[in-house]
């Protein structure tokens, strides 16, 4: 049998291109089986946190703690979680702040006659249901386990920081000692042996509050249904699991 | 014939490179990779390791209950006594070697952190004005640390 030189070439490419379209669509097949399954079977726990702006002081424990507990590098911009302090003047301006994340706690506002009102805002990784640091992760490095936590592998970091720059609420940062980026875990360590996080542990005023979104009778449930509850950015569609109660618009 | 041994070699060359692809795959991405989803399971395992610096509420009130007792009946009773006195986790698996902050030596700065006057504080929480009150007496001259109410 005489095969024509085209003829060959177009049986080769067809053959080819079959097999990598076949073995790509299975593959993805069982991947997306692999993440479903993976998420009906484990998901015992949503786990998420309530923080109550109305009551938090701006003494800047949660945020000294959270250094203690994960070992944070001590230097400036290097917060797994900060306070901020707003202060809405009379005159229609607003000001933020968040001197050394707050763990120094805050001295009084200046003019204090021209101040229509000021608080403090914890912040902390929302631990979003969609994750924009997860999506734009190119190796795996990033991602959400089935209880609900945002997580970094260090091992599997690469250290592009491409996820610094696509969390739009300022959540990570660059560990350069190591080399990777690195976040809120929500103490991970601490959920795994049945405890609270190390920020909501030391919190003096109750303004944070850690529970199970999908435990009907956890605390944090019982926060979010007795208070008016917002989430940061809401506009974005990431569907964060971090509560506030008393959020003003000046907030982001 | 003479045509088609190009091509047979420009495809056991494309098949080296390809199964070259599939070791070099196969060594590279960890076994576990996939497992849960796109990352690698055993990532979960790693972050979960590390012994935690807090030991939490419970711990403390197991050998310390009378000063658990003085707080559970004062203004500071919801509060988590490393609150004050420091990560306690080391401590409460060896008590006598690794000793608790004790805030009853720090000045009124300690107390501060907390209590000081400042107007982005919550109206209703309790605060002093450092100048106005007592002026350079220490806190707990007066004030009891577990139930400060006077």
């Amino acid at each position: 049998m005489k095969i024509s030189r085209l003829n060959f070439i177009r049986t080769l490419a067809g053959t080819v291109a079959a097999a990598a379209v076949s073995s790509f669509t299975s593959s993805a097949a069982f991947a997306n089986k692999v993440v479903e399954a993976g998420k009906k079977a484990v998901r015992k726990n949503w786990w998420g946190m309530g923080i109550d702006i109305d009551k938090c002081i701006g003494c800047g424990r949660c945020a000294d703690a959270c250094k203690n507990e994960n070992s944070v590098s001590r230097e400036p911009f290097y917060f797994r979680t900060w306070i901020e302090r707003y202060i809405l003047r009379k005159n229609g301006k607003a000001e933020v702040e968040s001197p050394n994340g707050g763990i120094d706690g805050f001295t009084p506002p200046s003019s204090p006659k021209t101040i229509r009102k000021s608080f403090f805002v914890p912040k902390i990784c929302n631990h979003c249901e969609e994750s924009p640091c997860v999506q734009v992760c190119p190796v795996g490095a990033s991602f959400i386990t089935a209880d609900g936590v945002v997580l970094v592998d260090q091992k599997y970091c690469i250290g592009c920081r491409y996820c610094i720059q696509a969390c739009p609420y300022g959540c990570r940062y660059f560990n350069t000692k190591l080399g990777v980026a690195e976040k809120c875990t929500l103490c991970y360590h601490r959920l795994k042996r049945g405890k609270r996080p190390a920020c909501v542990e030391v919190c003096p005023t109750g303004a944070r509050i850690f529970g199970d979104l999908d435990d009907a009778a956890s605390p944090l449930n019982k926060f979010i249904d007795t208070h008016h509850i917002g989430v940061l950015k809401p506009y974005l569609g990431t569907r964060p699991k971090v509560r506030y109660s008393g959020l003003e618009e000046e907030v982001r | 014939m003479k045509d088609i041994r190009h091509l047979v070699r420009a495809g056991l060359l494309f098949l080296l490179v390809f199964i070259g692809f599939l070791i070099a795959r196969q060594i590279m991405i960890p076994a576990d990779f996939g497992k849960l989803g796109h990352f690698r399971a055993g990532a979960i395992d790693d972050i979960a390791a590390p012994t935690p610096q807090y030991a939490g509420q419970q711990a403390c009130g197991e050998c310390h209950a009378e000063a658990a007792k003085s707080k559970a009946g004062g203004r500071h009773r919801s509060i988590s006594c490393e609150s004050c006195h420091g990560p306690l986790y080391a401590h409460s698996q060896k008590p006598r070697a690794v000793k608790a902050f004790k805030p009853s030596k720090e000045g009124r700065d300690f107390c501060g952190r907390c209590h000081f006057k400042n107007a982005s504080r919550p109206a209703a929480f309790p605060q002093v004005d450092p100048e106005g009150h007592n002026t350079g007496a220490p806190c707990m001259g007066c004030h009891d640390r577990h139930s400060p109410k006077l």
